[in-house]
């Protein structure tokens, strides 16, 4: 390396100084903070710091409260990302076939996109309500008790969650849609591809990509779910909707247990990054990041 | 400060209240309920003075069981025996049996207590044990399950807090409610619908227990350790918690004192015949497990139990969970026992 080379390394590295200081006191910092705390039992009020080791991690294995919040996190997950994409991509594709108020719709969608989480729960709290929601009213006068359930509070909220994110995906997809030239599609029609083939073989192979940046970004949003099931049923009825946001808060601010909290904090974490890198794998094979 | 008497040894662990033992005259807290004072102490001192006062009690509708030649039941077996007869005789399918509290909160709680009361048993036993006796506490769950499933108490149970049990009583839909003493003014309000038809009773016991015990609950006041004027604020405490003070309660906001005495002064219970019955039950009332943790070892429980009762769980299988978690979460709690002990 020159002298010259050595120079600009150094200032490369000053410029980067800020940026990397506040990420490292921003996330790194915390994140060890938690780790060490999920060693630990501690009870502040109480002034109770006792390291304990693996404690902690060991009582999660046998925590039935814990696995059950794993699955209601997955199933969750899974359920609304899947539903997300489905509907998220026949929206875009709705919308690029549609000639008139396509502006309108977009506003609309992006309107649902843009609500802060809670006031999309409480929209959905009258629409569920038993006796006067709209959701029982077109179900020709149902008297379900959506969020009372312990059947249906899960799928109530599921159904939440889509309405509120799915134009996310459908914006995406939308996007994408737009930019796809129209010679391809030509070229398909001269070949005689009709509409199943012409959607099957070169819109949605078109789609992939942005297709798999958006369920990442969805998956790792759905596994920290908290505000709708924190507004909407706080976990209940009978833990049916609790994820593992919700206990970790639990544990940390209504039972006081911030080694405990941590513990199921640093899972979340640890499921959340394995998730990311498996799918920042599967964009890489995509040669979508160098 | 005015805490919830289940509050008062939390915020007394962590240090934030003036300790009261040296600073009481000699026989001053006998004049007030026992489990009150026992709900204020912790660690043998005493942290607070009892304020208000509640207790868990059965309501009943007087006018049904006396058409019926029937006493309030002493347990829960007569209980459903009196319940099913009244809604033949009265050809009234829609009479609910019994109201209670099954929400997922507090109340549920305290239901779930009284009932291990009422067979023989707790939560946490002497030496800390959660749930010393399962094969009961699973019963009991099971008792409170079948009281929906069999249509003695609504459907809407597990839904259900104070207030929603006491308006469905107060509008003549049940034969029996528990529920706390503040609802007794509400149901004989003059517009009332059920005035002059209610009584109250203890709460029944189940076959394997020796009596029904309500869990006692209310007010405590207490000093703020930092305070500048310990000696004025607990002047004030012991005003407020004065037998003048407490009158004013009784007559003004329909509170019930932690004084005994006062359940029998004459000229308010001319005004509310109830008080020497509430203050019978109030005397053998339970205070909820009086520990620095019950806040812990309550939310711990809520969802288990709510579990138990929507039917998401069995009754075996929620205590089985509950007291695994709990026995993890109070394992502060031994080792402060531990530490006291040496």
């Amino acid at each position: 390396m020159t002298a010259r080379q050595r120079a600009a390394r150094r200032e490369g590295l000053a410029y980067l100084a800020p940026a990397l200081l506040a990420l490292g006191a921003l996330t790194v910092y915390p994140a060890l903070w938690v780790l060490w705390l999920s060693l630990q039992q501690r009870v502040p009020i109480f002034g109770i710091e006792r390291f304990e080791g693996l404690t902690n991690y060991l009582f999660l294995a046998v925590d039935a409260r814990f696995w059950n919040a794993a699955r209601v996190t997955l199933g969750f997950a899974a359920a609304s990302v899947a539903l997300e994409v489905v509907l998220g991509v026949g929206v875009a594709l709705l919308l690029q076939g549609q000639r008139r108020g396509r502006r309108l719709a977009l506003s609309l969608l992006l309107l649902a996109w843009a609500l802060p989480a809670v006031v999309t729960a409480k929209v959905f709290e009258w629409l569920y309500h038993p006796a006067a929601g709209l959701v029982n009213y077109l179900l020709g006068g149902a008297s379900l008790n959506w969020l009372g359930d312990p059947g249906l509070a899960l799928p109530g909220l599921i159904l939440a969650d889509v309405w509120r994110t799915m134009p996310f995906v459908a914006l995406l997809c939308y996007a994408r849609l737009l930019s796809i030239p129209a010679d391809v599609y030509e070229a398909a029609q001269v070949d005689g591809a009709g509409r199943v083939a012409t959607l099957w073989l070169i819109t949605l192979p078109l789609l992939r990509r942005i297709l798999l940046i958006a369920v990442l970004f969805r998956t790792l949003d759905a596994l920290r779910a908290f505000d709708l099931m924190f507004v909407l049923t706080r976990g209940g009825p009978a833990g049916t909707t609790e994820t593992l946001t919700v206990y970790a808060y639990r544990s940390l601010f209504q039972t006081l247990q911030l080694g405990f909290g941590s513990a199921v904090s640093v899972v979340v974490f640890a499921l959340v990054m394995l998730v990311a890198w498996a799918y920042l794998r599967a964009l890489r094979r995509e040669g979508m990041l160098a | 400060m005015m805490l919830d008497v289940v509050w008062t040894p939390e915020f007394a662990r962590a240090g934030w209240l003036l300790d009261l033992t040296p600073r009481l005259a000699p026989g001053e807290l006998d004049a007030f309920f026992p489990s009150a004072v026992e709900a204020a102490t912790h660690g043998r001192r005493v942290w607070a003075l009892p304020w208000n006062m509640n207790v868990g009690l059965l309501y009943y509708r007087a006018d049904l069981l006396a058409r019926h030649g029937l006493r309030p039941p002493e347990t829960y077996e007569e209980l459903l025996a009196q319940v099913a007869r009244i809604r033949a005789a009265e050809q009234s399918p829609r009479l609910h049996g019994l109201l209670w509290q099954g929400k997922q909160y507090e109340g549920l709680v305290v239901n779930v207590l009284e009932g291990l009361w009422a067979s023989g048993t707790g939560l946490l036993g002497a030496d800390g044990t959660v749930f010393p006796d399962p094969g009961r506490a699973e019963a009991v769950l099971a008792f409170l399950r079948r009281l929906v499933d069999t249509g003695v108490s609504p459907p809407w149970t597990t839904a259900a807090d104070e207030e929603l049990t006491r308006r469905a009583f107060g509008n003549g839909e049940a034969i029996f409610l528990r529920n706390w003493p503040y609802a007794l003014s509400l149901l004989e309000a003059p517009d009332s619908p059920v005035r002059g038809k209610v009584g109250v009773a203890p709460l029944p016991r189940h076959a394997a227990g020796t009596r029904g015990a309500g869990s006692t609950g209310g007010s405590h006041l207490a000093v703020h350790r930092g305070t500048r004027h310990p000696d004025l604020a607990l002047e004030l405490v012991r005003a407020l918690t004065s037998p003048a003070a407490q009158r004013l309660m009784v007559t003004g906001a329909a509170l019930y004192p932690s004084r005994p005495a006062l359940y029998h002064a004459p000229d308010l219970v001319g005004a509310s015949p109830a008080l020497p019955a509430i203050a019978a039950l109030t005397l053998a009332g339970r205070p909820r497990p009086v520990t620095p943790y019950y806040l812990t070892v309550s939310t711990i429980l809520q969802p288990e139990l709510s579990a138990a009762l929507v039917g998401v769980k069995s009754p075996a299988r929620a205590v089985a969970d509950a007291r695994r978690a709990l026995d993890f979460a109070l394992r502060a709690a031994r080792a402060d026992r531990e530490a006291g002990a040496r």
